[in-house]
């Protein structure tokens, strides 16, 4: 079973590397989708069916909290799944998220097995066990 | 501990574990002042306590950090990829050293800037500024931690 996930960050190598972390993990994405802002990642939605949203906070035009607050109002998107990969990571600021709705938090810099479990933890019924098709299994991924 | 070097520890903390997870650089301390810094990026944050950093790079550390994170041959590595990395890992050593330093408290950050290096930005004379200088066989890296009103 595959799935679309959008990764919501102002940097393209962050997208990059989040996108072949969940490759690496045995997650099969039907369509891999990018957007460099929150205002960027509604267009996306307006467009295209999403099952998972990975998202900074602090990017230009629209962070993530305002992107997480405006999906909360949406009754079309207010069930997708979003987990929050960030620098900002206090403890104030990760319960502001999770009361905006996001499913999980990942401090940034963060570990490939960090998002892993998450995913496998919010999605796991289409994670399918392998780390890609011709890797043993290990645990922990190989860059 | 004295309060400057605990700062010091949690900022070098920091920059040793963002270079790690992220980059998969493994930095060690300097005491020797580099000369040829190509670019730097800068981050204010904003909270109880204000303040900015300022990371500056040499050319071989930074497309280090592109094909390690991106899993790049040389070749391919660009100007857009160089900034792209260098505004994140300062954003993101930014955010580790806050959190570090109090995860209770709320800080803003900035969008990081990325520019060309320039001596005559790099002004010591200035108070409450903290410096710290690493490298690898690559090339250097020095952070600047600037801030009012002490941690």
């Amino acid at each position: 079973m595959s799935f679309n996930v959008l990764i919501v960050d102002d940097s393209a190598a962050m997208r990059s590397v989040i996108k072949r972390v969940i490759q690496l993990s045995g997650f099969k994405i039907d369509k891999g989708l990018e957007a460099e802002n929150g205002r960027e990642a509604l267009e996306v939605l307006g467009t295209q069916w999403v099952d998972v949203i990975i998202s900074d906070i602090n990017m230009p035009e629209m962070n993530g909290l305002e992107m997480l607050s405006e999906l909360k109002q949406n009754s079309l998107y207010a069930e997708i799944p979003i987990i929050i990969i960030s620098t900002e990571g206090s403890e104030e600021r990760i319960k502001e998220a999770l009361a905006l709705g996001a499913r999980g938090f990942i401090q940034k810099p963060f570990l490939p097995e960090e998002l892993r479990a998450k995913l496998y933890e919010i999605i796991g019924v289409n994670y399918d066990g392998q780390y890609g098709e011709d890797q043993e299994d290990s645990s922990e991924l190989d860059f | 501990m004295a309060n400057t070097e605990r700062i010091k520890k949690i900022l070098l903390n920091s920059i040793f574990e963002v270079f790690e997870k992220t980059f998969f650089v493994f930095l060690e301390s300097s005491e020797k002042e580099c000369t040829d810094y190509r670019w730097f990026s800068a981050i204010r944050f904003f909270g109880d306590i204000d303040g900015d950093l300022k990371v500056y790079f040499t050319k071989g550390i930074v497309d280090l950090m592109v094909t390690n994170m991106l899993n790049l041959e040389h070749g391919d590595v660009n100007d857009k990829l160089r900034e792209d990395c260098v505004k994140e890992a300062t954003n993101i050593i930014c955010g580790d050293f806050l959190r570090q330093m109090d995860s209770a408290k709320v800080f803003d950050l900035s969008l990081p800037s990325f520019e060309s290096f320039d001596p005559a930005l790099d002004n010591d004379d200035q108070p409450n500024r903290l410096a710290v200088i690493l490298g690898a066989n690559e090339g250097t890296v020095k952070v600047v931690l600037t801030y009012r009103k002490g941690f």
